[in-house]
């Protein structure tokens, strides 16, 4: 790659992280963090994106940024306080700032009405002509024009001859650097703020002579303060009540208006600021901090190297700075002039590879790898398993005892392929940050058009997750955060009506449960309407008319396929796409869903999600002439049942009672058309499995061949989506096992206890 | 005229793209030892332990920005006499007034060509060789 578009990707890689920061930064404000730090992080952030992007001559975005940056920088010098209206045009331009910046990554096209919309709103707050290319006050300076060009990295020859045909003057020494600027600059406006103490007058000076030196300057304007002169019966002889306020417009200095205080500024309040300008240049308040800074860095870095740079003996005679002599100067100089006591140099650091192998751990934490090596890997230690488990079964057979060395070792090789295994696994997860960092956006574009007002709450954004799983999930949350502040949601008359606050909270949370991470969206709407839901239902014959169900299956109802409870089809949500394929989506990626829903105070949405998709812990069993393997983590127990257990209810449904209870018992074999006969309750074993929202069953299966760490293979990118198989395996002998789908079974089960069975065609078909 | 390669250069910028951007342009112009600090705090930090000639300091910084790394700079002893070259995001006149103020050699607005940089740093050294 050539190193321009390399320092590009770079750059948009920034830009990533950057528009994170701006985010965060501004909803951090929002919550009432008003703070410098917070306020500059954001300006920082707009700020870098248009520097960067003048550097690649990208336009679009400099001119955007730039608008942006001027009105933040309103806000940093407290020109402009960030009220909520204000920060809702930001955080849109934030979301267009991200918009061109992808745009100029990917070469998409960027709504520029939006764009000129949300210039002219940031424009309007800062008061300025949203052309972006505003006057910065730099025209009377000797500035070379800006140039967009960018660094050529192409082989430039430097003759050493060139300088002298170049047009551009070079600057000689910072000295006659100095005076260039301010001879260019002209007059200045200056704000004196000056209150004299008591003692200032107690040592023989006087305020006249102080402001008529100022006359002397310039032109003056002189305002007397008399705010705090007290009663006259108050007033102490001696004490200081007058202060002014002098407007100077002078040619003279910073330092030269600071000269004129000279011998008074331990006995007076003095600031001096350029006019307009809110930033403070000159303050005799309190001690310079620059010391305290520089304490800090002596004493937390590491001792100078005795190992100085070489001298550079070729600056000619002309050259501004004599470096050699600093270096020489710096060599001679034993101990740093403003080393505070603790910062003497620790005689353990004082040697330079310590302090170079310090900084090297500093700056070397993580490395960027490219995904398609860390796949390889996975598929590789994905197929070491699959060897090892071949081998242990080859071993088996040949009959060595249990004791034998091979067995013994082969034991351990199976505990190393484990630990390879959980490790390359690890280096693929990620956290759930980079999906959720995507919500708050999503969630205001839906709250500005549906009128509701929504605070989004996200909590264990640290939470890993293989990033296929993350990838996959970006579109589901999108759709039940949606939906959420959508169909969730009251509006803000209603939900102040009900006695809340007319603001919804929409929580999106991430927590590590048993080996897989639990994901909830909750908002504190109205809960879901059963009634509604019911009618609907019926309305589009999903259910007969008649039927008796539960409050928990009602709510389950909008996962049906061909659900939608938005009487219009709304902008938001209705865009074909239900619920079902919310679930359908979250089932390819072996989890599960779940709602749990309060008439007005709200519903809960759950995801339960494998940390990863590439292994499984699985019980491998025969079903009819196939063998299959079922979850382990959807197991509770395996039982042989009793014939007496097992009782008929309806064609061809059984329950089985088991300690008092009955579940409904599904025959593998039969549900999936591998055999025409169910399986003899005595002569096969039961397992007992909960799927989504602790469903309890039983499936019937022939036999339990034994239980095992089994490599996930998508049946779907090798076949096609078959009913009631999550996907397929290979096992030890080389054979291949389909994995079940649990939840697919006992929704299809279900279907078959329900009055009007459309699941079960639909599921079937 | 010095050589470039004999110049030790620190480029502080918390944007790794412009710091990417300014070491691709000191190499070319012949720089060989080119350090790299995120902040002006790890900056000073980086420069008590090892000196070098010529500093190019962002302004606006996390942590210590440029103004103030480069008073902290002309405060202490052995590096006060650093070269101090500040890139400005935009050509801020009271911003150089302040800079120049406290010492600073040279600025550069960005974005900036190969040219500019070459010829901010010759102003403070002299012709590069």
């Amino acid at each position: 790659m050539d190193p321009m578009e390399a320092i590009k990707q770079t750059f948009f890689q920034e830009c990533e992280e950057q528009l994170a920061e701006l985010e965060q930064g501004l909803l951090a404000i929002e919550g009432g963090e008003t703070d410098s730090e917070t306020v500059n992080a954001v300006f920082r952030a707009v700020h870098s994106i248009k520097g960067g992007a003048g550097a690649f001559g990208l336009e679009d975005l400099v001119r955007f940024a730039h608008v942006f940056e001027t009105t933040l920088d309103h806000v940093r010098a407290g020109r402009l306080a960030p009220e909520a209206d204000l920060l809702k045009v930001m955080l849109r331009a934030a979301d267009v700032l991200a918009d061109l910046v992808r745009a100029a990554r990917d070469g998409g096209v960027v709504d520029e009405a939006r764009c000129e919309v949300l210039r002219a709103e940031l424009g309007a707050f800062s008061g300025e002509d949203e052309t972006g290319d505003g006057d910065d006050g730099m025209g009377e300076l000797d500035f070379q024009p800006l140039s967009f060009e960018p660094i050529s990295f192409e082989p430039m020859a430097f003759e050493p001859t060139a300088i002298e045909a170049d047009p551009f003057e070079p600057i000689g020494s910072e000295l006659a650097f100095a005076p260039e600027l301010a001879a260019a600059d002209g007059r200045t406006t200056w704000i004196i703020h000056f209150r004299p103490h008591a003692s200032l007058y107690a040592h023989a000076n006087e305020s006249a002579l102080l402001l008529r030196e100022l006359g002397r300057m310039g032109e003056v304007e002189t305002t007397l303060d008399d705010s705090t002169l007290p009663p006259l019966a108050d007033m102490e002889p001696e004490g200081a009540y007058l202060a002014w306020t002098v407007r100077l417009t002078t040619e003279r200095d910073l330092d030269a208006i600071r000269g004129a205080f000279e011998w008074v500024e331990d006995d007076c309040d003095l600031k001096i600021e350029r006019e307009g300008g809110a930033a403070e240049v000159a303050s005799v308040q309190g001690p310079d901090p620059i010391e305290l800074i520089l304490a800090k860095a002596l004493a937390s870095a590491p001792a100078p190297t005795m190992e100085a740079p070489p001298p550079i003996p070729q600056i000619a005679e002309p050259a501004p700075l004599d470096v050699a002599a600093l270096i020489r100067k710096a060599q001679a100089a034993e101990e740093p002039v403003l080393a505070p006591a603790n910062a003497v140099p620790a005689p353990a650091a004082a040697h330079p590879a310590t302090a170079n192998a310090a900084n090297a751990t500093a700056t070397t934490a993580t490395i960027r790898v490219d995904l398609d090596r860390v796949d390889r890997l996975i598929d590789l230690v994905g197929e070491l398993v699959i060897n090892q488990a071949m081998l242990a079964q080859r071993v088996t057979e040949s009959g060595l005892g249990r004791s034998s060395g091979v067995v013994t070792g082969l034991d351990e090789l199976e505990h190393l392929t484990r630990e390879i295994q959980d490790s390359v696994m690890a280096i693929r997860a990620q956290p759930v940050k980079s999906v959720f960092q995507r919500m708050p956006r999503l969630a205001r574009e839906v709250a500005a058009m549906t009128g509701k007002s929504v605070r989004l709450v996200t909590e264990g954004e640290g939470c890993e997750v293989d990033k296929t799983v993350i990838e996959r999930l970006s579109d589901p949350l999108t759709h039940m955060i949606r939906n959420a502040i959508d169909h969730g949601l009251e509006r803000p008359d209603k939900r102040i009506a009900a006695g809340k606050s007319g603001e919804g909270v929409v929580r999106l949370s991430a927590a590590h449960r048993s080996g897989r991470i639990v994901i909830e969206v909750s908002d504190d709407g109205a809960g879901i309407n059963r009634p509604r839901v019911k009618d609907i239902a019926i309305e589009k014959g999903l259910i007969a008319p008649d039927a008796v169900l539960s409050d928990e299956e009602i709510d389950n109802l909008i996962f049906l396929p061909g659900f939608s409870t938005a009487s219009e089809v709304s902008d938001i949500s209705g865009r074909g796409v239900g619920m079902d394929v919310v679930k359908r989506s979250i089932q390819a990626l072996g989890g599960r869903i779940s709602v749990a829903s309060r008439p007005g105070l709200g519903s809960t949405f759950t995801l339960s999600l494998p940390l990863t998709l590439a292994v499984l812990d699985g019980m491998v069993v025969s079903a009819g002439s196939q063998t299959l393997v079922v979850p382990l983590t959807a197991i509770i127990e395996t039982l042989q049942p009793k014939a007496a257990e097992v009782h008929p209810i309806g064609e061809g449904a059984h329950v089985i009672s088991i300690r008092g209870g009955y579940v409904p018992l599904i025959d593998v074999g039969l549900a999936l058309g591998y055999s025409d006969e169910a399986v003899e309750p005595a002569k096969g074993v039961a397992l007992l499995i909960e799927g989504e929202g602790g469903a309890r069953a039983a499936l019937m299966v022939g036999a339990i061949q034994g239980q095992r760490q089994v490599v996930i293979k998508s049946l779907e990118a090798n076949y096609r989506q078959v009913f009631g198989i999550a996907a397929a395996t290979i096992l030890g002998d080389g054979r291949v096992a389909l994995i079940l789908d649990i939840d697919a079974l006992v929704a299809g089960q279900k279907g078959l206890e329900s009055p009007a069975p459309v699941l079960r065609t639909a599921a079937i078909g | 005229m010095p050589a470039a390669s004999s110049i030790k250069v620190m480029v502080a910028d918390d944007q790794l793209t412009i710091r990417a951007l300014v070491r691709g342009g000191l190499q070319q112009l012949g720089f060989k030892d080119i350090d790299e600090a995120p902040d002006g705090e790890e900056a000073l930090r980086q420069l008590i332990v090892k000196p070098v000639q010529l500093i190019i300091s962002d302004y606006n910084m996390p942590k210590l920005d440029g103004l103030n790394l480069l008073r902290a700079v002309r405060s202490h002893e052995p590096i006060k006499k650093t070269a101090f070259i500040m890139l400005t995001g935009r050509a801020d006149k009271e911003l150089v007034q302040k800079a120049v103020q406290y010492g600073v050699n040279n600025y550069l607005v960005k974005p900036f060509t190969i040219t500019t940089l070459k010829e901010k740093i010759e102003a403070v050294f002299g012709p590069l060789t």
